[in-house]
């Protein structure tokens, strides 16, 4: 008896150990960045964790694409730890599902619109994509947004999400729908997107008051919309509870205050006028919010847009 | 016999119910939310005639099993479905998640063998291994919420619920409630504390499978209708470290479990058979072969074995026993008529 347990443990730890069909870490390249775009075929440029070398590749698929790359070096291709996904707005919501399902890759990887010829722009620009990402995130003039959360807002009724979007040298927003571009944002109104998703924290912004430009630190902020009925319309309000304070500690707070709440209500009101009613879009849950309160009976989102309200309540405590 | 004491057994059933919860594919909305409350207090009432059972002590389920040997097959079957059905979902996660093995079917065998091993231990070592297991659930299921907080989007749940949406969802959640039929089997071995044990068990058994639901509904929105897991999606959109794949720990926990559960189900038929067949050898791995195979089977023939369980779970956890327990108390009235008997004609 005890000879069949020390022959089954050894088995056990033969066939469980990885001997068997075992990949070692030095056999594997971790892709870091990639640039896809969507025509006849999917053409692909690829950065790897530790290489500045771009490996190129197509193919019918977007898989079949990265396969294709991997026939160019001698290591095995392995997604899961993508940082940045780049790709030209073509076919965009299909390559996320293809590259979302099976676990791929992380779903916080990060999703960057590239009008024309984003294979070129990994060439050109690649490497550092995610650091920039982030640090435009952290000073408020984009949002970064992951795949996860693109794949979600393109699934809903409105098929429309906010991404990232390199333009002339710099990164603002857009909104794309599966397959196409439909509309960039101008700086302000990329701002406007950011404090009407929320979180904003430690950046300063200028205000101008009293005939002089100050800024006023931002140290940490939430916003939160809010959805009633009102007779045949609906009130949509956006709450933004600030914390931060003036630089210039001689002026006068009041009229600081006063101040900053305007230049933000303004960005926000730029922003919904361009996303909601221009593009049609739903960028920050607004239908999810209306029907998760009962407040109407209308399914589309289009029919939704003409009853809403909005109005915003700055609140800052220094 | 093995004694074992109702934390254990709690232990046991509630690594059994995650592993299923893990499995399922439709824990989306408001209808399948209230359909596991209604299943649960179905539940309830449903092994409430088994617990009336072994509130005697002089109960012995070996001894009184309905319809004998033939009984105890129909238990046998059960398990080795139950077994197959474990197999199925290691199979059909193995090829929707990424798992980094060669294929599903050498997976399947591997971790049959496995099984085979640790049910050769015994029941013992089983019960003491599922206390652990729980600690690992506890864990992960932490590292779930910390990673879920931030991401959470109260607005995706949409209170929507409709009779019908949640009779259907109560009548599927039974139907995955294989664990009850074990429960039938196993609080043999559990002299003190069943009451309890089962008591708490269906209290964590709610409160987890919502509390799962509610992280996979707010933290996917409408990615859940595309996920074929929602556990594992849920699991890999919570990142609560910065490190990228921290989703690999619901990999481990889902492996575990499913040996768990097989296992399970392999030293339960195994018992059952050392009944009906002492002389047999082997047993545990001819149980083990026998899963391999009705699982491949449901496999290729895709063959959805809902309405079969729901069934058979109505039958054995809950027909034999009401009939059990009323047989039982017949024989006790007639035994009390005839013993009055006796001593009115002394």
């Amino acid at each position: 008896m005890k000879t069949k347990k020390i022959i089954a443990v050894l088995l056990l730890s033969v066939t469980l150990s990885g001997c068997s069909g075992s990949s070692d870490v030095r056999n594997k390249a971790f892709i870091k960045e990639i640039g896809v775009d969507y025509g006849e075929t999917q053409e692909i440029s690829l950065r790897t964790f530790g290489s500045d070398e771009v490996i190129k590749g197509n193919g019918k698929t977007l898989l079949s694409a990265v396969g294709d790359c991997e026939n160019t070096q001698s290591k095995n291709l392995f997604s899961g730890h993508l940082e940045v996904f780049a790709s030209s707005p073509a076919n965009i919501g299909n390559n996320l599902l293809t590259l979302l399902s099976n676990n791929r890759i992380s779903p916080s990887c990060y999703v960057l619109c590239v009008p024309e010829n984003a294979v070129s722009f990994i060439d050109k620009e690649g490497g550092k994509l995610a650091e920039l990402i982030r640090s435009s995130g952290r000073n408020g003039i984009i949002l970064p947004r992951t795949i996860s959360g693109v794949l979600n807002d393109l699934l809903e009724s409105d098929r429309k999400a906010s991404v990232p979007v390199q333009k002339d040298g710099r990164l603002t927003m857009a909104v794309i729908s599966p397959n196409e571009l439909i509309g960039t944002l101008s700086e302000d109104e990329s701002k406007g997107l950011c404090w009407l998703h929320g979180n904003v924290k430690d950046v300063y912004l200028p205000i101008e008051y009293d005939g002089n430009t100050t800024d006023f630190y931002i140290r940490k902020s939430n916003t939160k919309i809010t959805a009633e009925r009102s007779g045949d319309k609906i009130n949509i309000t956006v709450e933004i509870k600030i914390n931060g304070n003036s630089d210039d500690s001689n002026k006068n707070s009041a009229k600081a205050v006063e101040e900053v709440s305007k230049t933000i209500s303004a960005l926000c009101s730029k922003t919904i006028a361009k996303t909601v009613t221009v593009m049609k879009a739903d960028l920050f849950g607004i239908e999810r919010t209306i029907k998760s309160a009962r407040l109407t009976n209308e399914t589309e989102w289009e029919k939704i847009i003409p009853l809403l309200n909005f109005s915003y309540n700055i609140k800052i405590a220094q | 016999m093995s004694k074992i004491k109702g934390s254990q057994l709690f232990a046991l059933l509630i690594s059994i119910r995650i592993f299923s919860v893990i499995c399922m594919t439709d824990l989306t909305n408001a209808n399948s939310m209230a359909g596991v409350a209604v299943s649960t207090a179905v539940q309830i009432l449903a092994v409430t005639p088994m617990l009336l059972l072994y509130k005697d002590s002089s109960f012995s389920l070996k001894k009184e099993m309905l319809f004998g040997k033939f009984g105890k097959l129909l238990y046998i079957l059960f398990f080795i479905l139950w077994g197959a059905v474990s197999f199925s979902n290691l199979w059909e996660v193995t090829k929707s998640v990424y798992f980094p093995i060669e294929s599903s079917f050498t997976g399947a065998v591997i971790l049959g063998a496995v099984c085979v091993y640790t049910a050769s231990l015994g029941i013992k070592a089983l019960f003491r291994a599922s206390g652990l297991i729980v600690g690992l659930i506890g864990i992960s299921l932490i590292i779930m919420l910390v990673g879920a907080y931030p991401k959470a989007e109260l607005t995706h749940f949409i209170p929507d619920a409709d009779f019908s949406g949640i009779i259907k969802a109560a009548v599927r959640d039974f139907c995955r409630s294989g664990e009850l039929v074990m429960l039938f089997i196993l609080c043999e071995l559990v002299p003190k504390g069943k009451r309890k044990a089962v008591t708490v068990f269906f209290t964590a058994k709610l409160i987890l499978t919502e509390l799962i639901a509610a992280v996979e509904i707010t933290v996917l929105g409408k990615i859940i209708n595309i996920s074929d897991f929602p556990f594992f999606t849920a699991g890999a959109f919570s990142q609560p470290m910065s490190i990228q794949r921290a989703d690999s720990v619901y990999m481990i926990l889902f492996t575990i479990l499913c040996v768990l559960t097989a296992t399970v189900q392999i030293t339960l038929s195994t018992m059952l058979i050392n009944e009906l067949l002492p002389d047999l050898k082997y047993k545990s791995l001819i149980t083990a072969v026998l899963m391999l195979a009705v699982s491949s089977a449901l496999n290729i023939t895709q063959f959805d074995i809902t309405v079969l369980s729901g069934i058979l779970i109505l039958i054995l956890a809950v027909a034999v026993p009401i009939i059990m327990y009323i047989r039982r108390k017949f024989h006790e009235n007639k035994k009390d008529n005839s013993s009055l008997t006796a001593v009115s004609n002394a």
